[in-house]
């Protein structure tokens, strides 16, 4: 602009007739630019399609389809940018890839993708998204906002069990269950189909769904041989958290989180969550993939909390526990249930007295969670 | 890269047509012709095959030379103004930019200094030409444009997708170094540094990432201290990224929009009045238009050959109008017409002169009413652009219908003045030389002075007065005839056997009197020569002359109605003395305007041929020029008035007045009775008419027809859409239609909803059902089979696959004609 205005100015002041031709045929491309570039935007569309979940720190890959829906005009050098954001958050700069569509014939539609990875867990926003161009000289942008707004849960990282873990579950329940005899490996009942996984036997293939799905798919069973898991989460941290607490708490809900994810993956046994919260939350169910999703989904949005609810989620999970099963308290600070004063309900109940001999406790925060538990 | 080719080829050519533009307003071709070498070197040695390509160093060198020798051009060469040297600097380092390797900066720069050659060739005198070669820049322009922005998109979405090679930290360090390099060398070499290469990494090249920084400590959780990223799929490079008719169409139609838009915003800038600075002083502003200093080829002593110098440049000098003096209607004059500036009396050893008699005349102040009130009186309209000399130049006698006081007439002189040279200058004076809308030869004399005290031939030209004895001698006119032997030494001179016409010759000998050796040496020259020898033969036969300098025009633009006088339109004549006695017969003695007797024009120099073949073309050629020199390059606030603005005003105030649109109205509501009368009358139809209609739309049709049997085959082989769409053909697959009709005709026709496939499947059981032969099942599937194969598998059946497929056709047939109706 400036330099179609210092041109007419030349022009005009010496009376330049073929200069100020000049800058007339300047001002073509500048104000014709701006039809063609809200042209180019119309008749578009973005659909995305993504996970329904993803686990904090996996590669999450994002397909965004782009339709050109006129019927004579295509449309060119298209930048379509996403806008990520957790719905908790608390005026965090939202993420946003972007994809580049170079043309969409008329009528046509286009892919791109955008990979990426989301390190915090929780709920977040996709949307709404923008496509802009600046076609076809890069002199004006417009930005148009398209397609819906989507929201995806990221779960909880899962970390791996070390084998000081299982040592120490067998530890506990030796003498107290009987080894029961398997007649059959598909023996229980059947609960539903599930995707094929390394270590599922072939006879467990229904081979019609998985001709359906185009994927194995095996049948899979509530089987009720293994103990049943009682996983109580205490998100406890201070006012002011540093590295070290935050540190502790995605710990904690991480080795919960895998604990979950190994109860379901084997399956045939009851699972209990309870989470701190006022009042205290709890999923409880046969061990199952859709049980995980959903105790996922909880452990995604669990928020810490600097009160001490410790005493009150015991009290509110033990009577809803099963008798027998393993209960394991993870926290995020030293816990002692011997305690007398900070216990003193529940130790003065005999029945949950026992139970709460058997609570094992896991302080995310000491040096013994290595033995444990890996976050990868 | 394929953008990458088309963005390199374009800029190449953007580069050389800049240059050209330029080029044509310098009046030199160099510099276009190698800048054109240099864009053709640059697209295949230097993008393509990368053998020629400037290193940094080699490039500021080059630069700097580039500077240099424009300073030199600025200063040293005598006559270069400041356009001219800042223009061809311009093309120097486009040169130089053409054989770098190439990034976005580079490219951004060759379209810049592209640009800025067109504007600096925009401020020369440049022809109709320069518009349509604009034409031509505007739709390369548009396209290099928008080339390289799909490639800058492409690139800067590359960098994005990479998000992790994004340090904004050491972007910003190597910009202000970057900013630091530019001013100091603009300190050295101006603004020119802005096109020197520094050391850093090109925009096209992906920014080395940074190498992993180590953890800050032993961190328990995986995921601490990292924050979310993301990444697109980079863009290809390797596509055409729709670039493609489709978006040639969108610039072309883009290209013609900016044209009409221009038109509109060039017609309706207001203009302001012309000040006189707008053509400056010889020597003075750097902007000035090459060929306004320019000389005349005639002044006061005019030299034998000098016209020659000028007489091949076609620079405009003036348009002359003539117009009825009593109606005001323009006025045709046929034929050729002489625009008298100065009259030339005294002739020493090859130079003619004025008389010593130096007057600088008077006001110009409207002539007597018995002049202006001549029905004979031809109003002429002048306009001059800026010359080197104060006369002025008309088709004389002339009769002053007007006072200006910018104006002298020295009638002793037969001149006309104006104050002082150098500017664009319009006048308007009445002429009774023109009779019958032709030019008359004979003007008459104003008495003034005795054309008998005109100098006679001087001594020394002997071979000069032999040669005019001998020709009189050969006609046997009387020397008591002036007229007829004027004529007759005339037609001498325009012998061609005699004297060739041409603006360059070689002395013979060296001894004698210019025209001597004119005469009997080398017999060519240019109209000083021819002019001369007349008028000195003349003179030794006892008839009084002069010499005339001024133009001879007859190059009239149809479109405008005015004569285009050129340099190359510089002549010189003869003007004869005849007596009142000695007028040729037919003219009216008793005329009082022959009482001082009358100069009779000869013009000896023989007239060049013209084609005749290319006057429609010239028709359309004065047309552009006309619009070129009067509507665009010579719009001022007159012709703005005239041409837009008043009929702009005029519409308006009319569509302000209700009567207007219920003339309008009433237009158009009659306009459906109109029609009817126009129909019912039965003129609008004719048969011949008709049939030649008829005709015509055949021999179009066929001319389609025919156009596209040619076309089409060779469009396909060029884009390869034979095998783009599969080598599926439809007679290829005719034996599929053959088994559908077999089958329609037994009553089993395909449902829209089922495949080729599924009907074959189905026929198939029916036919086993039908004759009890389960073998009869397969026949049609196998058909089906092949018919996939050619259709969607484009392939090709060989001969052994066919036969099967016909010989499965004959048992469908038969099967079917067994069982007559399929169930």
């Amino acid at each position: 602009m400036a330099v179609i205005l210092a041109i007419l100015a030349l022009a005009m002041l010496r009376e330049m007739n073929l200069l100020l031709l000049l800058a007339a045929l300047l001002c073509g491309p500048l104000a014709l630019s701006w039809p063609l570039v809200v042209t180019t935007l119309g008749g578009l569309a973005v659909r995305r399609k993504m996970p329904r979940q993803v686990c904090a720190g996996d590669a999450l890959i994002v397909s965004l389809e782009a339709s050109n829906r006129r019927r004579g005009m295509a449309s060119w050098a298209l930048a379509v940018e996403e806008r990520i954001v957790r719905e908790d958050s608390l005026g965090e700069e939202p993420v946003r890839p972007a994809v580049y569509y170079a043309h969409i014939p008329a009528g046509e539609t286009a892919d791109r993708v955008y990979r990426g990875r989301l390190v915090e867990r929780g709920r977040y926003r996709f949307g709404p998204l923008k496509v802009s161009t600046r076609f076809p000289f890069g002199f004006f942008c417009r930005t148009i906002t398209a397609g819906t707004t989507d929201t995806m849960v990221v779960c909880p990282r899962l970390g791996r069990l070390k084998p000081g873990w299982m040592r120490r579950r067998t530890e506990a329940f030796e003498g107290t269950q009987r080894r029961r005899q398997r007649h059959s490996r598909v023996s229980g009942d059947f609960y539903g189909v599930r995707e094929w996984q390394s270590g599922d036997s072939l006879r467990w293939i229904h081979w019609r769904s998985s001709a359906r799905h185009g994927s194995l798919v095996v049948r899979h069973f509530e089987q009720h041989h293994n103990p049943d898991v009682a996983v109580l989460v205490d998100l406890w941290q201070p006012d002011r958290p540093g590295p070290d607490e935050l540190e502790n708490v995605e710990l904690a809900v991480s080795l919960a989180a895998t604990v979950v994810a190994e109860v379901c993956r084997k399956g045939g046994a009851e699972l209990f969550l309870g989470l701190t919260a006022s009042p205290p939350e709890c999923v409880a169910g046969p061990a199952s993939m859709p049980l995980m999703e959903e105790i996922m989904r909880t452990l995604a949005t669990a928020k810490a909390s600097s009160q001490d609810r410790a005493a009150e989620l015991l009290a509110w999970s033990l009577p809803r526990i099963r008798r027998g099963a393993d209960v394991i308290l993870v926290s995020t600070r030293q816990i002692d249930l011997a305690d007398p004063d900070r216990f003193a309900a529940l130790r003065a109940d005999p029945g949950r007295r026992a139970t709460l001999a058997r609570v094992r406790t896991i302080n995310t925060a000491s040096e013994e969670l290595a033995e444990y538990f890996q976050s990868e | 890269m394929y953008v990458k080719r088309l963005l390199s080829i374009n800029m190449a050519t953007l580069a050389a047509l800049g240059t050209l533009l330029l080029g044509m307003g310098e009046g030199s071709y160099l510099l276009p012709v190698l800048v054109f070498a240099a864009a053709c070197v640059s697209v295949w040695w230097t993008d393509i095959t990368g053998w020629i390509r400037l290193s940094h160093r080699t490039s500021n060198l080059c630069v700097l030379g580039a500077v240099i020798l424009a300073i030199r051009e600025f200063w040293v060469i005598e006559g270069a103004s400041g356009a001219i040297a800042m223009g061809n600097l311009l093309a120097y380092v486009q040169i130089v930019l053409l054989l770098q390797e190439k990034d976005l900066r580079t490219w951004w720069h060759m379209a810049v200094l592209s640009f800025l050659q067109v504007a600096v060739a925009a401020s020369f005198n440049q022809g109709a030409a320069f518009g349509l070669l604009l034409v031509v820049y505007g739709f390369v322009g548009l396209s290099a444009l928008s080339l390289l922005y799909l490639h800058y998109e492409r690139i800067h979405f590359r960098d994005v997708t990479q998000a992790d090679a994004v340090r904004p930290g050491a972007w910003l360090r190597q910009d202000w170094q970057r900013v630091g390099k530019i001013a100091l060398a603009t300190l050295v070499v101006g603004p020119v540094s802005l096109f020197l290469r520094y050391h850093e990494a090109s925009p096209d090249t992906p920014v080395p990432q940074d190498p992993p920084q180590p953890a800050p400590g032993r961190r328990r959780w995986a995921l601490a201290g990292q924050s979310p990223a993301f990444s697109g799929t980079a863009p290809s490079f390797t596509g055409k990224a729709g670039v493609g008719w489709e978006l040639w169409a969108r610039l072309s139609s883009m290209n013609l929009a900016t044209l009409a838009l221009a038109a509109v915003v060039f017609v309706m800038i207001p203009r302001f009045e012309m000040p006189d600075w707008r053509y400056p002083r010889f020597g003075l502003g750097w902007g000035l238009p090459v060929g306004q200093s320019r000389t005349t080829g005639f002044s006061d002593t005019v030299q034998l050959g000098e016209l020659g110098n000028v007489s091949e440049d076609p620079e405009e000098v003036m348009k002359i109008w003539f117009v009825d003096n009593a109606s005001g209607a323009p006025y045709n004059v046929f034929g050729e017409v002489y625009l008298r500036g100065v009259v030339l009396t005294r002739y020493r050893d090859g130079s003619w002169s004025s008389s010593n008699d130096q007057s600088d005349g008077v006001e110009m102040k409207p002539g007597p009413n018995r002049l202006r009130s001549d029905p004979n009186l031809v109003r002429q309209k002048v306009e001059i652009l800026p010359l080197d000399r104060r006369e002025l130049f008309c088709v004389w006698p002339v009769v002053s219908t007007s006072q200006r006081s910018d104006i002298r007439i020295d009638l002793d002189r037969e001149r006309l003045y104006r104050d002082r040279p150098g500017r664009l200058f319009k006048f308007e004076i009445g002429t009774t030389g023109i009779f019958n809308h032709a030019q008359n030869p004979l003007a008459p004399a104003n008495g003034r002075s005795d054309p008998q005290d005109l100098d006679r031939p001087p001594r020394g030209l002997p071979e000069l007065t032999k040669i005019a004895a001998q020709w009189v001698a050969a006609s046997g006119i009387s020397p008591s005839d002036p007229y007829r032997l004027a004529r007759h030494l005339e037609s001498e001179f325009r012998k061609p056997e005699n004297f060739t016409y041409s603006l360059t010759r070689e002395t013979t000998y060296e001894n004698l009197d210019p025209i001597e050796d004119f005469l009997i040496g080398d017999k060519r020259g240019n109209c000083e020569y021819f002019a001369t020898a007349l008028a000195l033969m003349l003179r030794t036969v006892g008839i009084p002359t002069r010499i005339a300098i001024g133009y001879h025009c007859d190059e009239f633009n149809t479109a405008g109605r005015y004569y285009q006088v050129r340099q190359y339109n510089a002549h010189s004549w003869v003007e004869a003395y005849l007596a009142k006695d000695q007028l040729p017969a037919g003219v009216a003695k008793d005329d009082p305007r022959w009482a001082n007797g009358a100069w009779f024009r000869l013009d000896p120099t023989p007239a060049t041929l013209s084609s005749g073949a290319m006057t429609l073309a010239k028709s359309w050629l004065d047309r552009i020029e006309f619009i070129w020199e009067n509507y665009i390059k010579g719009l001022d606030t007159e012709r703005q008035s005239q041409a837009i603005y008043n009929p702009l005003g005029g519409t308006i105030r009319a569509m302000v007045n209700p009567d207007w649109w219920r003339r309008q109205l009433g237009a158009i509501s009659g306009l459906p009775r109109r029609v009817g009368q126009w129909l019912a009358d039965g003129r609008w139809f004719s048969w011949r008419g008709g049939l030649v209609g008829m005709v015509f739309v055949l021999i179009l049709y066929g001319l389609y027809r025919g156009l596209r049997l040619v076309v089409r085959p060779v469009w396909r082989r060029l884009t390869g859409r034979n095998h783009a769409r599969g080598a599926y053909r439809w007679a290829d697959v005719e034996f599929y239609r053959r088994l559908e009709k077999l089958l329609a005709r037994h009553g089993l026709r395909r449902t829209p909803a089922q495949t080729q496939r599924e009907f074959a499947a189905e026929a198939g059981r029916r036919l086993a059902d039908g004759n009890g032969q389960a073998a009869l099942a397969a026949l049609p599937v196998q058909i089906a089979d092949a018919f996939y194969a050619v259709r969607f598998g484009a392939m090709t059946l060989d001969k052994a696959r066919l036969e099967a497929v016909e010989q499965s056709l004959g048992r469908v047939a038969e099967a079917v004609e067994e069982g007559k109706r399929l169930p």
